[in-house]
């Protein structure tokens, strides 16, 4: 083995036990040291981040926001078993006496909304072009299944969820946009008066409440269209 | 004097006493984490200032959301996804104002990042190496090289393919090290005297 495929093992971090070379070539066992080096010094940078931040400052901060009934009697486990069991019998006499209705599906919480996010990326960065017009259609399609599950999580009142509901909405107007077929659920009557691209519509409500919203968008049509929106829904 | 957890164990204990109302249990347990949160937000991010803020951010949503945690499920799990969470979410805001690089190592001229890298030089620059790679690099490091997991283990926590992993891996550790050897000149004089 010569000194540069050594040097690619050693970068690598390929198993380089009972390696003669390394005995035999300063160069390359002090290369070998070199990194070893680095390695200890990236260690000691990773553990000394770890332990720094105003730990006490931060946890303050935490303790004041967080609600501060845990010790009243209506958060007691017991009053919730109360409640529970309550619930129970008054489930079991609807169930009994009424038509069942499909129930939402419980949320864990918090919710990984990654694969929501990766999507809404992948979808920006298609060309209008590259994708035929059914195409299109089933990729609002299938953001709009993502803002059906965002808004029924509560995404509007809650600060960082409302952006990535606003940003699927602005990628389900652009992928209606690009799929040529103005109509329902992705174009509608907006007021009763005129026909809107909806998800852009509704982008635009959203960033009536939260202007700044508006930041969020780097496409330039995409930013222009809305705006329209927003100026007719503004206040 | 709040004690020190040791096992994992503890933390669903942890976990019960605090959302029961124990408030020392809360601080226990956030004390307990705020180091892996501080380490996973590095990770997210890459850079030092960005994940400051959603350490501090995941730590407040940790103790605003514990009450909802389900103490029947794992806890690091949980606790990981609200860090992504609100690390995508200070990396989003990012957007909104222009990019501003790193600096190549230290001394740098931006008080921030002074302030958050508050340590020595060589760690610093070593630190900074390891902002330099991919999100993903700097998983794969974190777990094959620094937890110790098998490479195929890191494959199924990242949810990639083993081949890939391993592929992942070997351009990672080559990276970080070519970093590391630019960015920390003792290590570059020693490489360059080699012959």
């Amino acid at each position: 083995m010569n000194c540069e495929s050594i040097r690619e093992q050693l970068l690598t971090g390929a198993p380089m036990e009972d390696v003669p070379h390394l005995d035999e070539c300063a160069g390359c066992r002090e290369f070998s040291d070199a990194l070893d080096l680095g390695w200890g010094e990236l260690d000691r940078g990773l553990e000394q981040w770890s332990q720094g931040g105003d730990f006490e400052g931060v946890f303050a901060r935490a303790i004041e926001g967080r609600p501060a009934n845990n010790n009243l009697w209506y958060t007691d486990r017991r009053f919730h078993g109360f409640l529970i069991a309550i619930a129970a019998v008054f489930a079991i006499f609807l169930a009994t006496t009424t038509r069942p209705e499909p129930t939402p599906a419980v949320l864990p919480d918090p919710v990984d909304w990654s694969d929501i996010e990766d999507r809404v990326e992948e979808v920006d960065e298609i060309p209008w072009n590259a994708l035929s017009d059914q195409d299109w259609s089933l990729k609002a399609m299938e953001l709009r299944e993502d803002f059906i599950e965002l808004d029924e999580a509560g995404a509007r009142d809650d600060e960082e969820l409302a952006e990535l509901l606003f940003l699927v909405a602005t990628q389900i107007g652009r992928a209606a946009e690009n799929a040529n077929n103005p109509s329902p659920p992705f174009y509608d009557l907006a007021e009763e008066k005129k026909v809107v691209n909806w998800y852009w519509w509704e982008a635009a409500g959203l960033a009536v409440d939260d202007p700044t919203l508006m930041d969020l968008v780097e496409n330039d049509d995409i930013a222009a269209s809305v705006n329209y929106y927003v100026k007719m829904r503004g206040p | 004097m709040i004690a020190a957890v040791s096992p994992l164990t503890d933390e669903r204990a942890l976990c019960e006493r605090a959302q029961a109302g124990d408030r020392d249990a809360l601080e226990a347990l956030s004390r307990h984490c705020w180091p892996r949160v501080r380490t996973w937000a590095l990770i997210e991010l890459g850079d030092p200032i960005l994940a400051e803020d959603a350490a501090q951010e995941s730590l407040v949503a940790m103790v605003r959301f514990l009450d909802k945690y389900d103490t029947n499920r794992p806890f690091g799990p949980w606790l990981r996804t609200l860090v992504r969470n609100q690390s995508r979410t200070v990396g989003r805001k990012r957007k909104r104002v222009p990019d501003q690089p790193l600096p190549e190592s230290a001394p740098s001229n931006t008080p921030d990042l002074d302030r958050a890298l508050d340590m020595d030089a060589a760690a610093r620059r070593a630190l900074l190496a390891f902002c330099r790679l991919k999100p993903r690099q700097r998983q794969i490091i974190e777990l094959v090289d620094r937890q110790g997991l098998a490479p195929a283990d890191a494959a199924r926590e990242l949810d990639i393919p083993q081949g890939t992993a391993r592929s992942l891996l070997h351009g990672a550790r080559k990276a970080l090290r070519t970093h590391l050897i630019k960015h920390l000149p003792e290590l570059a004089d020693l490489v360059r005297e080699t012959p």
